[in-house]
C-alpha cells in the first residue's frame, strides 16, 4: 500500500516537471523562433532564406555581413545608438530616482499622473514640432537633441516603474539609516537603492531598449553622421524590394549588443528577497 | 547661511521631482501647444499659405466621418485583444522564470529578444512570413493539416494577425516588469501560509497576485497607452488596409498628415487621441491606489 | 562580317570626333567651373542603382571643383521627411527628389520646386550637349513638366508592363497577350490551385493598386476625371474596369491579394508561384538576378493588355528637382543636369535600367551590350504612347489614390458588381470633395 502510494506521488512529481518544462519550452520556443530564424537567415544567401519547405542545410555565407558592413557606416550608427541610449537613460536615472522616490514618500499623486500624461501624445505629433524645435535652436543633427527627446519617453518610464518599489520600503530604514549618522543623500545611496537594484535595473534595461530601438524621432532629427541604428535597418528596404540578407545580418548586429547586455543584467533582476523554494 | 544639502533636504518633497519634471515638460510643451493649436486650424503647409481658424470644424468633421468612427472600433479591439492576451501571458512567464530551472538566465536572456528587436524590421520579416501563398506560418500549419489563414489579406483575420504579432513583440516587457515585482514579495505571509497548509493556487491567488497587482497595473498603464498609439508594426505591416480595416486612430492621423497633408484635420484627430489616453491614464491611476 | 564592323568603327569615330570638336567650340559660354569651391548638398530618396550616382560624384566634382554632401532613405521614410523639411523652409539641401506625377501639384502651389525652365533655356547654364529634346514627348509633358513648367529632370522612369513566364505559355500553348480578353483567358489556363500556382498576381493593397490599375481603367475607356476636371471614377467604363481588375485578382489571384504591396507580386513572380503580374518596369532586375530569382531566363514581357479603348501605359518617374529655399540653385542645377546627362543616363542603361533618353535607349554600345532586348522594346513603346496618368490628377494625390485604391482592394475580395457600383460612387462623391 505504502509502496504503491510513493510510486503514484512520485509519478506525479515527475509528471508536474515534465510538464513545467513542456510548458516553458513551448513558450521559449515560440518566442525564440524568429530571433533564431533570423540569425539564420543572416548566412544565407537570399535565394534560401524565403524558400517554402524552409532549408536547413545550406551554403553558409559572410557575404550579407561584409554588404552591411562596407555599405553604411555600421559602426559609426552603432556608437551614435549607444550614446543616445546609454545618454538617455543614465540622465532618465539620474532625475528619475529622486522623482520616483519623493512622489512615493510624499504620496504626491498629481505630480505622478502629470509625469504619465506626458506620455499621452503619439509620437506622430511629435515629428513636425521636434523638427522645428531644434531646427531653431540650432540642435538638429546633434546626439543632445536626440537624447532630450528620448528623454521625454525614458523619464516617465522610470519614474512610473521605480514608485511602486519605493513604496514598499519601509520608512523606519531611513530613520534608522539617519540615526546611524547617514546624511539623507547618503542614506539613499547605500540603504534604499540596493533594496530596489532588481527595479532599478529593470527600468534601464527597458528605457535602454526603448531609446535603442526608436526609429520617428531619429529619422527626423538625426542627421548622416549621428543616425542610429533602426535607420540601418530601413536602408536595406528599397522600392523594388527588400533586401532580405542584409537585412538579417542588420538586425542581428542591432539586436546582439543589447542580448548581450541584458544576459550580464539579468541575474540582478530577481535577486535579494527571492523565495528560494516557495512555489507559485 | 543654510547648507545647500539642507536646503535641499528640507524642500525635497519639490526639490527632488523638480529637475525632470521641467526637462520633461520643457521638451513636450512645444509640440503639445502647436497640436492643439493646429487642431483648431486647417492647414496644408506650404511656404505660401498660413493656418486658416476653423474652431471645432476639424471635430465636426472626425465625429461625422464613418472611417473615424471605425478606426474607434477598430482600435477598441485592436487594445482590448492584445492587452488582454499580453498581460495575462505575461504575467504567467513571469511566474516561469521566477522558479529556478536550468538554463534560467539563459531562457531570460532569449526571451528579451523579442522585445529589443527593431519593429520595423520584424514587422517585415512577419509580413513575409504570413504571406498565405510563401510563408513560412501557414506551411507549418499545412504540415500539420490545420487551416491556413489568410492573415494580413483578409479583413477578418488582419486585426488578430497584427496583435499576434504584437503581442510576442511585448510580452517580455510585461514579464520583466512583473519579475522585478516577484523580487520584492515579503517572505512572512509565504511562510505562515505554508505553515497553515496553503496549496501553491492558493498562494498564488491570494498571496502573490494582490503583492503583484502594482506592478501588474503599472505593466498594464504602458502597455494600455502605448498600444493605442502603436504605429511602427501596423504601418509596415498593413498601412491601415485591406480597404481600412486595420486602420487604428493614431494611423488614420498621420495619414492624414503625411499622406494626405491636412494639418489642422490630423493634429485634431491626435489630440482626441491624446485625451483618451489620458482618460485611460487617470482611470488607471486610481484603480493602483484602491484596495480590493 | 568583318568589312562591315570596320565600317562601323570608322563611322563612329568619325562622327565622335566631330561632335566633341564642336563641343569643344561651344562650351566657351557654358563653364564647368563656374561654381568652383562651392558645396552643395543632395537629399534624395534612394535612387535605383545609387551606385552609379555615388560612382559619378566624384567625377562631377573633379570637373566642376565642387563639393557634394549627398544623403538618401528610402521612400517611405523620404516621403515622411521631406514635407516637414520643406514646412520649415529649410537651406539643408539643395537638390531633392521627386516624383512629379504623385508629389507634382502639391508641390508646386506649396511653392517647393523651383522650375527649371530658365536654367535650360540659359545657355551659360547648361551645357549644349544636354539637349532637352532627348526626351521623349511622354515623358517631357507627363514627369518633367508641371502645369506647363519643368520642375522635375528624370532619373528612373516608370511605365507598367506585363511580365509572364514565357517557359509556361510555350507550354501550354498560349500566344502573346494583347487583350485584356487574352490575358483572363490565359490566367484561367495557368491557374492550378491544387498545387498553389496561380494565373496573375496584382497590387492590392489600397492606394497602391492605382499604379497597375490605370492601364485597366483607361483600357475599358474609363479615365480619372473628364474635361472640367471632375472625378468620373462611377463611370460605366470605370466600374467595367474595376470588375474586371478584382475579378482577375479573385478568381485568379494568390490568396491574400487584397494586401499585397508593390513588391510582393513581384516576389511571388520571382519565386515561380504566378505565372504573371503586372507592374512597373523597376521591379525587372531583381527578377533577372540569379541570387534572388527562380525564374531567371523564363521571363517574358509585353505591353499592357488593350483594351476597347485602346493600350494606356503610364509614364512617371522618380527624379531631381531643385528646393525652393535652396541658395544655391545655379549649383544645384549643375548637379542635376550632370546626373541626368547622356554621359551619366548612359551608365544607368547599361546596367539593364530602362532611361528615358532617347538616345541612350537606341545607342549602338546599349544595343550590343543589351540582355533583354525584348524589356527594352517594350520600355520604349510604351514611353513613346504612355501619356496617362497612374493617379487622379490632384494635388491631394495620395489621399484620392487612397479613396480610389480602397474600391479595388474590395473587388478583389470578390464583391458583387452592385457593390462595386456602390462603392464607386460613394468613392466618387470622396473624390469630389478633394478639389
Amino acid at each position: 500500500m505504502v509502496k504503491s502510494f510513493f510510486l503514484s506521488s512520485r509519478i506525479k512529481q515527475v509528471a508536474k516537471g515534465a510538464f513545467f518544462y513542456f510548458i516553458v519550452i513551448s513558450i521559449t520556443v515560440s518566442v525564440v523562433a524568429p530571433f533564431f530564424w533570423m540569425v539564420l537567415s543572416s548566412f544565407k544567401y537570399e535565394i534560401d532564406i524565403y524558400s517554402i519547405p524552409p532549408v536547413w542545410f545550406f551554403q553558409p555565407t559572410l557575404s550579407n555581413y561584409i554588404y552591411v558592413l562596407s555599405k553604411s557606416p555600421f559602426l559609426l550608427y552603432m556608437l551614435n545608438s549607444f550614446i543616445v541610449a546609454s545618454g538617455s537613460t543614465g540622465i532618465g536615472l539620474l532625475l528619475g530616482l529622486p522623482a520616483a522616490y519623493s512622489i512615493a514618500k510624499y504620496k504626491k499623486q498629481g505630480w505622478a499622473m502629470a509625469i504619465l500624461a506626458s506620455r499621452i501624445m503619439p509620437g506622430v505629433a511629435y515629428l513636425l514640432p521636434f523638427y522645428l524645435m531644434f531646427l531653431r535652436l540650432g540642435m538638429l543633427g546633434t546626439h543632445r537633441a536626440l537624447i532630450l527627446a528620448h528623454l521625454a519617453i525614458t523619464f516617465p518610464m522610470i519614474v512610473w516603474i521605480m514608485i511602486g518599489f519605493f513604496e514598499d520600503i519601509p520608512s523606519d530604514l531611513v530613520g534608522a539609516a539617519l540615526i546611524d549618522g547617514c546624511s539623507k543623500i547618503g542614506a539613499f545611496i547605500r540603504v534604499i537603492l540596493p533594496l530596489t537594484k532588481p527595479a532599478i535595473i529593470t527600468s534601464s534595461i527597458i528605457s535602454f531598449i526603448f531609446s535603442w530601438n526608436d526609429f520617428k524621432l531619429a529619422l527626423i532629427i538625426s542627421k548622416p553622421q549621428t543616425r542610429t541604428l533602426p535607420l540601418a535597418a530601413y536602408r536595406t528596404v528599397h522600392d523594388a524590394s527588400v533586401e532580405w540578407g542584409p537585412m538579417m545580418a542588420t538586425v542581428t548586429m542591432i539586436v546582439l549588443p543589447v542580448i548581450i547586455m541584458v544576459f550580464f543584467l539579468q541575474k540582478h533582476i530577481v535577486k535579494g528577497l527571492t523565495m528560494g523554494g516557495i512555489k507559485g | 547661511m543654510e547648507n545647500v544639502a539642507d536646503f535641499i533636504s528640507k524642500h525635497e518633497k519639490w526639490l527632488l521631482p523638480l529637475p525632470g519634471f521641467i526637462l520633461v515638460f520643457g521638451i513636450l510643451s512645444f509640440p503639445l501647444a502647436y497640436m492643439i493649436y493646429l487642431s483648431f486650424h486647417q492647414w496644408t503647409p506650404s511656404s505660401i499659405e498660413l493656418p486658416t481658424f476653423v474652431g471645432l470644424a476639424n471635430f465636426q468633421r472626425m465625429f461625422t466621418t464613418p472611417r473615424f468612427l471605425r478606426a474607434v472600433s477598430q482600435t477598441v479591439y485592436y487594445v482590448s485583444l492584445s492587452l488582454g492576451s499580453q498581460i495575462f501571458l505575461g504575467i504567467l512567464i513571469a511566474g516561469i522564470l521566477n522558479r529556478k530551472f536550468r538554463g534560467r538566465g539563459l531562457v531570460r536572456t532569449l526571451f528579451v529578444f523579442p522585445l529589443v528587436s527593431t519593429p520595423v524590421a520584424m514587422g517585415l520579416i512577419f509580413m513575409m512570413a504570413m504571406d498565405p501563398t510563401i510563408g513560412i506560418l501557414n506551411y507549418l500549419l499545412s504540415l500539420v493539416h490545420l487551416p491556413e489563414p489568410l492573415w494580413l489579406g483578409s479583413a477578418s483575420t488582419v486585426i488578430p494577425s497584427l496583435v499576434l504579432v504584437d503581442t510576442w513583440k511585448w510580452i517580455p516587457f510585461v514579464a520583466l516588469i512583473v519579475l522585478a515585482g516577484y523580487s520584492a514579495l515579503p517572505a512572512e505571509p509565504y511562510e505562515s501560509a505554508v505553515i497553515d497548509g496553503a496549496s501553491p493556487l492558493q498562494l498564488f491567488w491570494y498571496l502573490t497576485l494582490p503583492f503583484l497587482r502594482p506592478t501588474i497595473i503599472v505593466a498594464t498603464m504602458f502597455r494600455a497607452i502605448d498600444s493605442i498609439k502603436t504605429f511602427d508594426i501596423i504601418i509596415v505591416m498593413t498601412e491601415g488596409g485591406p480597404a481600412y480595416r486595420s486602420e487604428t486612430v493614431n494611423i488614420y492621423a498621420f495619414k492624414q498628415i503625411f499622406r494626405n497633408f491636412r494639418f489642422g484635420y490630423g493634429s485634431s484627430i491626435l489630440t482626441v487621441v491624446a485625451i483618451s489616453v489620458f482618460v485611460l491614464v487617470y482611470v488607471l491611476t486610481k484603480l493602483r491606489r484602491k484596495k480590493w | 562580317m568583318k568589312p562591315n564592323k570596320l565600317l562601323l568603327c570608322v563611322l563612329a569615330a568619325t562622327v565622335t570626333l566631330t561632335l566633341s570638336a564642336t563641343s569643344m567650340a561651344e562650351a566657351q559660354v557654358f563653364d564647368w567651373q563656374k561654381f568652383a569651391g562651392d558645396t552643395i548638398k543632395v537629399f534624395a530618396k534612394t535612387p535605383m542603382f545609387e551606385e552609379i550616382i555615388l560612382e559619378m560624384i566624384p567625377e562631377f566634382e573633379k570637373l566642376t571643383g565642387m563639393k557634394v554632401e549627398y544623403e538618401s532613405m528610402d521612400a517611405t521614410s523620404y516621403r515622411s521627411t521631406l514635407p516637414i523639411r520643406l514646412t520649415a523652409k529649410t537651406t539643408d539641401f539643395d537638390v531633392m527628389s521627386t516624383m512629379s506625377i504623385v508629389d507634382g501639384l502639391r508641390f508646386l502651389s506649396a511653392g517647393w520646386y523651383e522650375p527649371l525652365d530658365k536654367y535650360i533655356l540659359n545657355g551659360e547654364l547648361t551645357h549644349p550637349e544636354w539637349d532637352f529634346e532627348d526626351f521623349p514627348f511622354g515623358v517631357q509633358s507627363n514627369v518633367m513638366r508641371v502645369k506647363g513648367q519643368v520642375i522635375e529632370i528624370p532619373w528612373e522612369t516608370q511605365t507598367p508592363l506585363l511580365y509572364y513566364r514565357k517557359d509556361l505559355f510555350e507550354e501550354k500553348g498560349l500566344a502573346a497577350v494583347e487583350t485584356f480578353t487574352d490575358l483572363e483567358q490565359a490566367a484561367e489556363k495557368l491557374t492550378d490551385k491544387i498545387n498553389k500556382f496561380y494565373g496573375i498576381a496584382l497590387r492590392g493593397a489600397g492606394y497602391q493598386t492605382t499604379t497597375p490599375f490605370s492601364a485597366f481603367l483607361y483600357g475599358f475607356g474609363g479615365s480619372w476625371t473628364d474635361k472640367e476636371g471632375n472625378p468620373t471614377f462611377d463611370s460605366p467604363e470605370a466600374i467595367e474596369a474595376i470588375a474586371a481588375y478584382g475579378g482577375l485578382g479573385y478568381k485568379y489571384g494568390p490568396p491574400g491579394m487584397a494586401s499585397f504591396g508593390w513588391k510582393v507580386p513581384a516576389q511571388l513572380f520571382a519565386q515561380g508561384r504566378v505565372a504573371m503580374f503586372l507592374d512597373v518596369n523597376n521591379l525587372q532586375p531583381n527578377i533577372v538576378n540569379p541570387e534572388k530569382s527562380r525564374v531567371v531566363g523564363k521571363v517574358g514581357y509585353a505591353k499592357v493588355p488593350k483594351g476597347r479603348a485602346g493600350r494606356f501605359p503610364f509614364v512617371a518617374a522618380w527624379g531631381w528637382a531643385i528646393n525652393a529655399f535652396s541658395e544655391k540653385k545655379e549649383q544645384a542645377w549643375y548637379f542635376i543636369q550632370w546626373q541626368s546627362s547622356k554621359r551619366v543616363l548612359d551608365r544607368l542603361q547599361l546596367k539593364g535600367y530602362p532611361t528615358s533618353r532617347i538616345s541612350t535607349m537606341t545607342s549602338w554600345e546599349f544595343k550590343i551590350k543589351d540582355k533583354h532586348p525584348d524589356f527594352t522594346r517594350v520600355n520604349m513603346e510604351s514611353y513613346a504612347i504612355g501619356m496617362r496618368w497612374m493617379n487622379p490628377p490632384y494635388q491631394a494625390a495620395l489621399e484620392a489614390r487612397e479613396i480610389v485604391g480602397a474600391v479595388v482592394t474590395r473587388a478583389i475580395e470578390g464583391i458583387s458588381i452592385e457593390e462595386i457600383r456602390e462603392l464607386a460612387r460613394q468613392a466618387n462623391k470622396e473624390l469630389k470633395e478633394l478639389k
